[in-house]
């Protein structure tokens, strides 16, 4: 066990690197290709921390998109105006997220599941329209000339830590905590859990890594804009986390690649036809939408979820 | 060991309990007897917590625990089995358990061992689902995890709800056991008043809210009104 863990600590991220010096090597792999890859990652990490809260803890959240945004204009903030190296705003970004997502969380976990829902999404409107309307973080402009610190090898060595540290948190007490207060609140709570604190920290945590996927996002586009953090990207988090298998953490990984890389797919095939091409976002929009339905109808525990069990 | 004094429970504006005084002694089971609605369930929730008496007091082991936190009382000794079972589906069997003692973590092996040697079949089944557990499993697994925080005073909320007349036996001779092997004080909740009644000392019987009357197991078996409403004549 131990020697297995040395060699995975070293190993993945030393793979990591040796795949980023050959992945960003433009004249082997196409930027675009590599575009999607480091996007897929980023979206991999954000319906992860859905997946944490809502698949996992069983509270549903629709506002993941602010503390992204978040994340995301912390950083780039300080990279941007105050040259701050990448790792320091990494930093900056899951702290100041985590603390907009524990000011968030301690009265609206207290709430029934349908009134946290409604609190998270207004949240992340909040979190739009204020920035919006602050100069400093460029309004309706959004931030641009970000420095491209985001690489293959950061999202990636990123992910794959944000999954090692869901899963082996799964597998421990406070993981069953969370899962138990999934499934029965008020057992949990006769259990003698403190229900509310371990909400309050499965929330925390969600948006501390939504803020970290920020953070990388920010520094990979190199500018952000309130739009990218609106409403619909919530929703798109959510898909990919119903899409993987919610409260699975890997599925809803590989949920996030699917939902990336699909609509690109879709792009391409697209492009052969003028007519369909002309009215691509409603292509897309009804692909996503056929999609939903169908996995909700045929598949609803997604694809690596469990049946439900009945009884 | 349980003293309750004079508590009023409300649900909003419902009144649920009506100065209710109850008492459970060290070491006996005690049966709590009442229809549907009596305030059964209300009485066992403000005893471990989850609803608070706007009025009177509680105490257990001679200290005032009216306005304790849940997770303070299970650390004092308080244990409560849910009406229902409410076991967690989608966890294994070994996962319920392993919540059930999460307040006595150093325990937890020597504890396991405890609940094997008293449902065994619990042991073949660590890795199932709890959902799709029999009823009856369920209704053990769901006394088993109550007795891995170590109670003192354990609660049960309807063991033999929806059980089969063999089982329901069953599930009363592990009752019976668990306060005769392992010195745990029960307080029962029932509408089977003539199972209840076989194993428990004493009892009391609940109408709308209130402790009409109260006495020895066989005290009440011979009462007109316990007989004619739960023991069928
Ligand atoms: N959550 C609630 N909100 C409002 N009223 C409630 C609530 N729970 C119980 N009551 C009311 O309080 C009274 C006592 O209910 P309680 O659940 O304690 O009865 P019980 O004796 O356990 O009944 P049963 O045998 O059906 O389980 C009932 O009149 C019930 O309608
Ligand atoms: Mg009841």
């Amino acid at each position: 066990m131990r020697a297995k863990n040395i060699i995975l600590v070293i190993g993945i991220p030393f793979s990591l690197w040796l795949i980023n010096h050959f992945i960003s090597n433009p004249s082997i792999f196409s930027p675009y290709i590599l575009q999607i890859i480091v996007l897929m990652g980023i979206n991999a990490i954000l319906a992860v921390s859905w997946d944490f809260i809502s698949g996992v803890t069983g509270q549903f959240s629709i506002g993941q998109a602010g503390f992204m945004a978040i994340g995301a204009y912390s950083s780039a903030f300080l990279t941007l105006k105050y040259k701050v190296p990448f790792l320091p705003a990494i930093l900056f970004a899951l702290i100041l997220s985590a603390i907009a997502g524990f000011i968030v969380g301690i009265p609206t976990l207290r709430l029934r599941g349908d009134y946290l829902a409604i609190a998270t999404l207004g949240f992340g409107e909040i979190v739009r329209v204020a920035i919006l309307n602050m100069p400093s973080l460029g309004g309706a402009t959004g931030l641009k000339g970000i420095p491209i610190y985001s690489s293959f090898f950061s999202v990636y060595l990123a992910l794959a830590i944000t999954l090692w540290f869901c899963l082996a948190l799964l597998k421990s007490q406070p993981g069953r905590i969370l899962l138990s207060i999934r499934e029965d609140e008020i057992a949990s709570q006769m259990m003698g859990i403190d229900v509310v604190k371990y909400k309050v920290f499965a929330f925390t945590f969600s948006a501390a890594l939504a803020g970290l996927a920020g953070a990388l996002y920010a520094h990979w586009t190199s500018l952000v804009h309130p739009d990218s953090f609106s409403f619909m990207k919530s929703i798109e988090i959510i898909l990919m986390g119903v899409l993987g298998g919610m409260g699975t953490i890997y599925g809803p990984a590989v949920g996030g690649m699917l939902i990336t890389l699909l609509p690109e797919g879709l792009r391409l095939l697209l492009e052969q036809n003028p007519l369909l091409y002309q009215n691509k976002d409603f292509v897309r929009m009804l692909f996503f939408a056929i999609l939903l339905l169908f996995f909700i109808i045929l598949r609803p525990q997604g694809i690596f979820g469990k049946r439900e069990a009945k009884g | 060991m349980l003293k309750l004094e004079g508590i009023d429970v409300y649900y909003d504006s419902i009144q649920a309990l009506r100065n209710l005084s109850l008492e459970v002694r060290e070491g006996e089971i005690y049966a709590l007897l009442g229809a549907n609605g009596a305030g059964k369930t209300t009485t066992l929730k403000a005893i471990s917590g989850l609803l608070i008496p706007r009025k009177g007091r509680i105490y257990f082991q001679n200290e005032d625990i009216t306005f304790l936190p849940i997770e303070e009382r299970v650390k004092r000794g308080i244990s409560q089995v849910p009406e229902g079972r409410r076991v967690f589906g989608k966890l294994t069997v070994e996962e319920n358990l392993l919540l059930g003692g999460w307040t006595k973590e150093r325990e937890i092996k020597k504890n396991l061992e405890i609940i094997f040697s008293l449902f065994p079949v619990l042991k073949q089944r660590l890795r199932q689902l709890a959902g799709t557990l029999s009823g009856g499993e369920q209704q053990m697994l769901s006394i088993a995890r109550a007795l891995m925080s170590e109670p003192r005073l354990l609660l049960l909320d309807e063991p033999s709800l929806g059980l089969a007349p063999l089982l329901v036996r069953d599930i009363f001779h592990y009752i019976r056991e668990i306060n005769e092997e392992r010195g745990v004080t029960i307080l029962v909740v029932e509408q089977n008043a003539h199972m209840a009644l076989q194993i428990a000392h004493r009892g009391g019987l609940l109408q709308q809210g209130e402790l009409i009357l109260e006495g020895s197991a066989d005290e009440l078996k011979n009462m007109e009104l316990v007989k004619s409403a739960y023991l069928g004549g």
